[in-house]
């Protein structure tokens, strides 16, 4: 179940790297106040890049901590 | 995530599993600007919480029984990311690395005196072959369900105390 949650983080560092253009975490935190107004746009819904970054990091954490649904 | 007894002791209390909890507090200014994983990681870490206590009392194997708890109390420091009060997290992944800490390497001390029995059916009377192995058992489990004086007291109380407070303003959500 860890390697289920490290897809996830692959995922956020995709999302850093193409927004932030960077995956330096002194440099996302430094640039995320900018990002509130920018979207991912996926053809048939919007979303808000924040959100899908912290939400793949919440994921990451999730398989990684053995939360509810990724725990052995 | 099966190992040996010190090997457990580090990544089941301090290194491993709590590797998340600290993602997230490294990552805290970016995941409070989003409000709808801050609710997730409420409802996640409360719903963990409750079921991995649940899953431990059916269980009889006596590191399994510790590795079960070490997952409530990850629930614990999820759900408090949750509220933005990261520093709490943080505080309680430290005394709770101490005290799991000494409860595993505890419990590798008494399978080894039982020559390998995990079972705790067949365990018994480890006062009269060990006091050593049991008072440091119970030490850390007075710590663990935050008895008044141990580190676990004051990390645990006032992390159920922001909860309670939050919720009577109705701020949780």
């Amino acid at each position: 179940m860890n390697r289920i949650g490290d897809f996830f983080i692959v995922g956020a560092l995709i999302v850093f790297f193409k927004y932030f253009k960077s995956t330096d975490v002194s440099v996302i935190l430094a640039l995320s106040d900018y990002f509130k107004d920018v979207y991912f746009d996926s053809g048939f819904c919007k979303i808000s890049v924040i959100d899908l970054a912290s939400f793949f990091i919440f994921l990451g954490a999730v398989g990684k901590s053995a939360q509810l649904g990724l725990h052995t | 995530m099966e190992g040996p007894t010190p090997v457990s002791a580090l990544i089941h209390a301090a290194t491993m599993v709590t590797a998340g909890i600290f993602l997230v507090i490294r990552c805290s200014h970016l995941i409070d600007l989003s409000e709808t994983t801050l609710k997730l990681m409420v409802i996640f870490g409360v719903l963990t919480s409750v079921f991995s206590g649940l899953i431990a009392l059916g269980q009889w194997d006596l590191k399994k029984i510790i590795a079960f708890s070490t997952c409530s109390q990850l629930g614990y420091m999820f759900a408090i990311c949750g509220i933005s009060s990261y520093s709490l997290s943080f505080f309680h992944l430290t005394t709770h690395a101490f005290f799991k800490a000494l409860l595993f390497l505890t419990a590798g001390y008494i399978i080894h005196m039982y020559s390998g029995e995990q079972d705790i059916r067949k365990m018994g009377s480890v006062i009269k072959l060990s006091p050593f192995a049991y008072i440091m058992m119970l030490i850390a489990s007075l710590s663990l369900m935050g008895f008044i004086g141990f580190s676990g007291f004051y990390s645990k109380e006032a992390l159920i105390h922001v909860f309670y407070i939050k919720s009577e303003f109705n701020q949780l959500f």
